[in-house]
């Protein structure tokens, strides 16, 4: 943490990250979910597996993956590079989000594996680029509250998707799918270093410019090739704003 | 149809393995890796990039959907939410609120 100050003590941090994460979070991710339920419902998945795959997979790509797979015959092998390739994000997110969920505190390394097993984009940007206002002690009981609010809107809309199909008028559908990810990448693009601005731009480019040649590979393209470039670019173009390395 | 067949929990069990292990990989390399070294500045460039490149190819392109039309619509409505986030002092809610209420119109008259 880079802060300059310290914040003063929120009265309730964990009831703070829940109400961090009754707005655009939790809406964009339960909206998100309703469409996966009702996907998972026509691809023949009962409501427990289906709510299982919300809580354990935890990443609508992997999860859509996992539907397409199986319900195609595709194999278990098949299955699992899929999942695994769409959720290879994970890595670089837990190495950089565990001390900015941590804020100094230590854990034993299961307990560290778990809090980032309920780690998601969501939370990640949070922690990374929202959560100023959080002191260092009250980082945990801040994402705890953060997280467990953002898994029962996904798990509420996974139910509501697959008990009531297209319950949503797709157009309601279209647009917040268009909100979640704008969200995001407005959050990410207020990144308090340069270097990860940089990241962020090339990783669009190169994320959305592979996508007709690589398909979802693409997004570890976006993130190697646009990761490097800024990594590499960024001490040149920007020598005295200390960041780079 | 609430418990599922046998099959479909090996499916969700792979699945969450293919997600489980890059977490565990994630600690085990944070126990490793010193904060301030070049190589967690890159993991990071690595993670903003990733995140980056998913979130703008499910804007532009959800669900793989490339047909020009929509993409022009799609990428007209976050850029005016970019513009509106910029000048208002990188002020979220005012970009994701004309970004949204952009492509919001796009879709109600019907153009997107």
């Amino acid at each position: 943490m880079t802060e300059a100050t310290a914040p003063p003590p929120l009265s309730r941090p964990a009831l703070r990250g829940m109400l961090d994460c009754l707005n655009v979070p939790a809406l964009g991710l339960g909206l998100t979910m309703v469409g996966f339920g009702a996907m998972a419902q026509d691809a023949g998945i009962a409501l427990l597996p289906a709510m299982g795959i919300t809580a354990f997979v935890w990443g609508i790509a992997g999860q859509v993956a996992l539907i397409e797979i199986h319900a195609g015959g595709g194999g278990i092998l098949a299955l699992f590079v899929a999942v695994a390739l769409a959720n290879l994000r994970m890595l670089p997110m837990s190495v950089t989000g565990l001390s900015a969920v941590l804020g100094g505190k230590k854990l034993p390394f299961l307990g560290r594996v778990m809090l980032m097993q309920t780690m998601a984009i969501s939370c990640w940007t949070q922690m990374m680029t929202r959560s100023d206002h959080v002191p260092n002690p009250q980082r945990l009981s801040y994402y705890l509250g953060f997280a467990a609010t953002l898994i029962a809107a996904g798990l509420i809309g996974t139910l509501v998707g697959h008990q009531l199909g297209r319950v949503v008028p797709q157009a309601v559908l279209t647009v917040t799918i268009f909100m979640t990810p704008l969200y995001l990448l407005l959050l990410i693009s207020g990144a308090r270093q340069w270097v990860n601005r940089l990241s962020v731009i090339f990783g669009i480019l190169v994320g959305v410019g592979f996508y007709p040649v690589l398909g979802d590979w693409s997004v570890i393209a976006a993130g190697l090739l646009g990761g490097t470039l800024a990594f590499l670019s960024a001490p040149r173009l920007f020598p005295n704003s200390g960041d780079g390395a | 149809m609430i418990l599922g067949d046998t099959e479909i929990w090996i499916a969700v069990a792979v699945g969450a393995l293919g997600t489980f292990m890059w977490r565990v990989l994630g600690v085990a390399v944070e126990t490793r890796v010193r904060q301030d070294s070049p190589l967690f500045i890159w993991i990071g460039c690595v993670a903003y990039a990733m995140v980056a490149g998913l979130m703008a190819r499910v804007l532009l392109m959800p669900g793989g959907d490339m047909a020009p039309d929509s993409m022009v619509w799609r990428f007209t409505a976050f850029l005016v939410g970019l513009a509106a986030w910029y000048w208002r002092g990188k002020s979220v809610p005012t970009g994701l609120a004309a970004g949204v209420g952009t492509y919001a119109l796009f879709v109600a008259t019907g153009t997107a």
